[in-house]
């Protein structure tokens, strides 16, 4: 897995890719909550080269976007490959997220 | 919330218990092997002792957890400690079912949630209340799955798994009326798919092949040796098992414990029987949920 941090105006750029599952997922966890903690509202995580996502994964989303919520903050992801569309489908996270096709939409909203 | 006191199964135990102690009737069935499987697979991955993905289970930190019913879990899936499909795990844990019924309630009991008087499991307290840890009640695990369903709150992932084991279980009348169930059916089925081993377990319940055990035992007289492969046989069946080296040991030919169990079987007359990991005794299935495991240990 790499991260990578960027910012846009306001908002927080997380380009996320690899795989992110039992080897670093806890990495990515304090990775993301650090940018909360640290008082981020707006933050988009760009998934583009993301290849592979594991349940452990989709809960540090879950628990990120609880967060989110708390903070009155938003998180939104964008630029999923139908791979890991498919996961956020199946498992229903596509309901409660925010998705975006492209960063430009994302950025935009 | 984030509850550290009851385990999932146990929290899906209780969830299934009466007011007076009468078991929810899906729960004296087979299937529900299945659900207790589901549920110890599920608080493993909450623990990261494992992970999944839409078809695996990934050994993670198998550590103990100091849980008489999931170190033993951890055990059995440390025996391989490779990415296997989670229906293989459901399957393995199940042929476990009794042994975890009784040790979930064993535990319950221990924890001061229910007491046994006559061979009837009974709640401690008069009403549903769990006992205050750290000077805080545990919010009633039905409260707290019924709040979430009614709000629009990110759920917490104990309590995805619960929600999600209760409904392809077909429990969730123990929660809900039918006409809370019909409001409220898309947003449990949106809590609900929001975990891979939950949506492992609808496929394991579809396709779970019920025998009649005593119609599968009926006829001619059998000597014990085929009665007991009669029984594997059924398990390999019921669970798709393929290999006979994924069996457990007391079910696996060739094996000091398989002889053990031969006499067991001899002894009983019948082939449908179970194994106690901890205890180390056999016993007769029973399909109740506190099966044989209190005072009639053999």
């Amino acid at each position: 897995m790499e991260l990578k941090f960027k910012k846009d105006g306001e908002a927080t750029i997380l380009e996320l890719s690899g795989r992110l599952d039992t080897s670093n997922y806890e990495s990515f966890s304090d990775e993301l909550f650090k940018k909360l903690d640290e008082g981020d509202k707006h933050i988009i995580v760009d998934m583009e080269g993301l290849d592979y996502i594991s349940s452990s994964g989709l809960r540090v989303f879950l628990s990120a976007l609880k967060k989110m919520k708390d903070n009155n903050g938003e998180l939104a992801l964008c630029c999923m490959s139908d791979k890991i569309t498919e996961v956020f489908d199946i498992s229903g996270f596509s309901t409660i997220f925010k998705i975006f096709v492209r960063l430009d939409d994302a950025l935009a909203d | 919330m984030e509850n550290n006191f009851l385990n999932i199964p146990e929290e899906i135990a209780l969830l299934a218990l009466g007011e007076n102690g009468e078991v929810h009737p899906k729960i004296k069935n087979p299937k529900f092997d299945i659900v207790i499987a589901s549920a110890i697979l599920m608080d493993l991955a909450l623990h990261h002792c494992i992970d999944t993905d839409r078809v695996n289970i990934i050994p993670d930190k198998l550590e103990p957890l100091n849980d008489p019913i999931l170190d033993v879990a951890i055990e059995e899936i440390k025996r391989y400690n490779d990415p296997l499909p989670i229906k293989d795990w459901i399957a393995e844990l199940s042929i476990m079912g009794q042994f975890f019924r009784d040790e979930i309630i064993k535990s319950l009991v221990s924890k001061g949630v229910l007491k046994i008087e006559d061979k009837q499991v009974l709640w401690v307290f008069s009403k549903r209340v769990y006992p205050l840890v750290e000077d805080k009640e545990i919010k009633v695990v039905n409260a707290r799955i019924r709040d979430l369903v009614f709000s629009d709150e990110i759920p917490d992932p104990q309590d995805i798994v619960i929600l999600s084991v209760l409904k392809h279980a077909d429990l969730l009348d123990v929660l809900f009326t039918d006409k809370e169930l019909d409001d409220y059916k898309e947003r449990i089925s949106q809590i609900a798919k929001m975990d891979m081993i939950g949506l492992a377990i609808g496929d394991e319940m579809d396709d779970f092949k019920l025998y009649d055990i005593k119609g599968f035992f009926s006829g001619e007289e059998k000597s014990a040796e085929e009665m007991l492969e009669d029984h594997i046989h059924e398990l390999k069946e019921k669970f798709r098992i393929t290999d006979n080296g994924r069996l457990p040991e007391w079910l696996r030919r060739g094996t000091p414990q398989y002889e053990k169990t031969l006499e067991f079987v001899r002894e009983k007359g019948t082939g449908d029987i179970t194994f106690n990991h901890r205890s180390k005794k056999y016993q007769v299935n029973s399909y109740d949920f506190i099966g044989h495991g209190f005072g009639s240990g053999n």
